[in-house]
């Protein structure tokens, strides 16, 4: 194929799913979790995944990762791109999933996250370490890093383990981990869930400020709506596995949006509603937003 | 200073060591003195005639059995902090001696099959991580699951009656080849032969080796490996392995990362029956005639040699408190988490 071959628009085309589908195996035979999910991102661009527990969004992002191995589940697609190239999402003979190129992803816990036993200058040398890059290299790239995530004292860091870090530190040096291979796509599952509201907004203004200047495309998977507005351009809202909606985060409160995602928008408490007696839940939202 | 709090962990560690020789030696004293019969009057009887009671207390001072319990077991104490356990009541030899010509052969066994043991376990669990190959995980699991199942002897008597009686390949089970032949520098067989430059002996040796060994190779392995399997099956799913590959670490990195991870279950492992390893070596000694630390304890209790059986047990329980102390510290340097003063914040 020619590079001329190559449509223009997908220059700057960080991801592109069609069609995408994931069926877990279980013991009573494949189980749809995710169904015909289509969605394209620019660099830099962010994108919120929103829906209630259960609704898919963890499956929808190991599987665009790459990380739910053959034994686990089925993924169909039609068509999946980063970067503008194909991705090969042939099964993989290992039990070790094969992560599709150019897409990182970050969890909610860094603690379980990262090698409990390798300092932390050895997960960056994992990560960073190739067939003749130089030690020194490395090391001066790992402490770049280091510091770019706002952690003082880089050297020092370097000789710890996960478990000599603050919570903060920890939260900070996997999102390290995760941007220095300078993916097209980095997934945020939960990113924040765990933290308290300053520091959340915090690691989210870092993961954001880091993707713009690599141009990386983010997904945001949250439960957090407030946080979805404030920090996405698109919102993609799932139930049930099924795509609800697909919008520009600044239209979600629009009249044309599904009955489901009023009902979710429903949910988010505001501050003139605390002397209300009973707050909304979903439940009887959607049966509101239904009748 | 700080290199103390860095290297603590190893320091206090190694510092428990003579502790616990000196309590479990003081335990074994009195064990010992536990056993029924009189040694002295067992070196007596042996003598014609009627012995006067001087005689008897001439023999008694002579065998280091005077004075009260107590007297003895200061008289031990001081002889355990010297290095010195006294003489065989039977033999009338050092019994430092005694234990020290018998204890190599027995931990070169021990060490060879445990070096197979290990090196079977990693090769497996490697098979077992590496290939998705059904067939090839499902067997894998079904040999680690003979752990502590079957004793080593019977492994043991198989494989002479395959090897040996039917089909003849190796040689018959009747002791070693240089016993008593070669000048003792190490004490280990395998050593001394190439030390003095047996090349013929020593590949006689390893060939008369292979049955005990392999024994107890195939015995040991799948204790080792139901920890490793385990080990390998839990690391895998943690998030820890999901993070490394979304992070895009090259598969040869995650696999020796996982490795890792699981190893020290193994380990612990180690620790936990190099007892009963001693055991299946004394039991594998004499079921191919080598002689070995085993003989001694066996000789000791029947002739109440109170002296060479308390040395023989305080070393023997030494050599197990250094295999700890080993394990302990492979460990905590595997995993840091393990070292004491750590407290991680994860439950
Ligand atoms: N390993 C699995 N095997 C079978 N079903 C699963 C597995 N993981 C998740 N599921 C199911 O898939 C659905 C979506 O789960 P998930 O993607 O975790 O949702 P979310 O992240 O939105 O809470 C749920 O119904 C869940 O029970
Ligand atoms: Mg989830």
């Amino acid at each position: 194929m020619s590079r001329l071959a190559k449509p223009l628009e997908r220059a700057d085309e960080a991801i592109a799913v069609e069609r995408f589908a994931v069926a877990y195996r279980t013991e009573f035979g494949l189980v749809p979790a995710v169904s015909n999910v289509s969605f394209a991102l620019k660099r830099s661009e962010r994108l919120a995944v929103v829906g209630e527990s259960g609704s898919g969004k963890t499956t929808l992002a190991m599987a665009i990762a790459g990380l739910l191995p053959h034994e686990t589940a089925q993924v169909d697609y039609g068509v999946a791109r980063v970067a503008g190239r194909p991705v090969d999402m042939s099964a993989s003979r290992s039990v070790i999933p094969v992560r599709h190129e150019g897409v990182s992803m970050i969890f909610q816990d860094a603690m379980t996250s990262l090698d409990p036993v390798a300092t932390i200058a050895h997960q960056f040398r994992s990560v960073l370490g190739k067939r003749g890059v130089r030690r020194s290299e490395i090391r001066a790239e790992s402490i770049e890093w280091i510091e770019k995530v706002g952690i003082p004292n880089p050297e020092r860091v370097l000789k710890l383990h996960p478990y000599e870090l603050s919570g903060g530190m920890r939260q900070r040096v996997m999102i390290a981990l995760a941007m220095c291979s300078k993916p097209a796509v980095l997934i945020a599952d939960e990113p924040t869930s765990a933290l308290d509201i300053v520091v959340s907004r915090r690691i989210m203004d870092l993961v954001l400020s880091l993707a713009v200047e690599l141009g990386t495309a983010v997904i945001v998977i949250t439960h957090d709506i407030d946080l979805a507005r404030k920090y996405t351009d698109r919102m993609l809202v799932l139930y049930n596995g099924e795509v609800q909606d697909l919008c520009s985060t600044d239209s979600v409160t629009s009249a044309e949006r599904s009955p489901y995602t009023r009902a979710l928008l429903d949910c988010v408490p505001r501050l003139q509603d605390y002397d209300k007696e009973f707050l909304p839940t979903l439940a009887r939202s959607i049966e509101r937003a239904a009748s | 200073m700080s290199w103390y709090r860095a290297n603590r962990w190893w320091v206090l560690r190694l510092a428990r060591l003579p502790l616990d020789i000196f309590v479990f030696g003081t335990i074994a004293f009195f064990l010992v003195r536990l056993l029924p019969g009189d040694p002295v009057s067992v070196a007596i009887s042996s003598r014609s005639g009627t012995v006067s009671p001087e005689a008897i207390a001439a023999v008694r001072t002579q065998m280091g059995l005077d004075g009260t319990v107590w007297d003895q077991l200061l008289r031990f104490w001081g002889g355990l902090f010297q290095g010195d356990l006294g003489h065989s009541l039977v033999t009338g030899a050092p019994v430092i001696d005694e234990v020290f010509s018998r204890l190599p052969s027995t931990i070169e066994l021990i060490v060879l099959g445990l070096i197979g043991a290990f090196v079977l376990c990693l090769v497996l669990g490697f098979l077992y991580l590496r290939f998705a190959n059904r067939a090839l995980r499902a067997s894998i699991r079904v040999y680690s699951s003979f752990a502590t199942t079957v004793p080593v002897f019977v492994v043991a008597i198989f494989l002479i009656v395959i090897f040996y009686v039917i089909l003849d390949w190796l040689p018959a089970p009747l002791g070693r080849v240089s016993s008593g032949t070669l000048p003792v520098i190490t004490g280990f067989p395998l050593v001394d032969e190439l030390l003095t430059g047996n090349v013929d002996l020593f590949g006689e040796t390893l060939v008369q080796y292979i049955m005990p060994v392999a024994a107890m190779v195939l015995t040991y392995t799948p204790n080792l490996l139901t920890q490793y399997i385990g080990g390998l099956d839990r690391e895998l799913v943690q998030p820890t392995t999901r993070f490394q590959v979304a992070a895009g670490v090259p598969r040869k990195w995650i696999f020796f990362s996982v490795f890792r991870r699981s190893l020290s279950s193994v380990v612990v492992v180690f620790g936990l029956f190099f007892g009963s390893l001693i055991g299946g070596a004394v039991t594998i000694e004499s079921l191919f005639g080598f002689g070995g630390i085993g003989a001694l304890g066996v000789r000791s209790v029947q002739s109440v040699d109170f002296t060479a059986l308390q040395g023989f047990l305080v070393v023997v329980v030494a050599v197990c408190l250094i295999a700890m102390l080993v394990v302990d510290l492979v460990n905590m340097w595997l995993d840091p988490r393990r070292r004491p003063g750590i407290e991680s914040e994860a439950s």
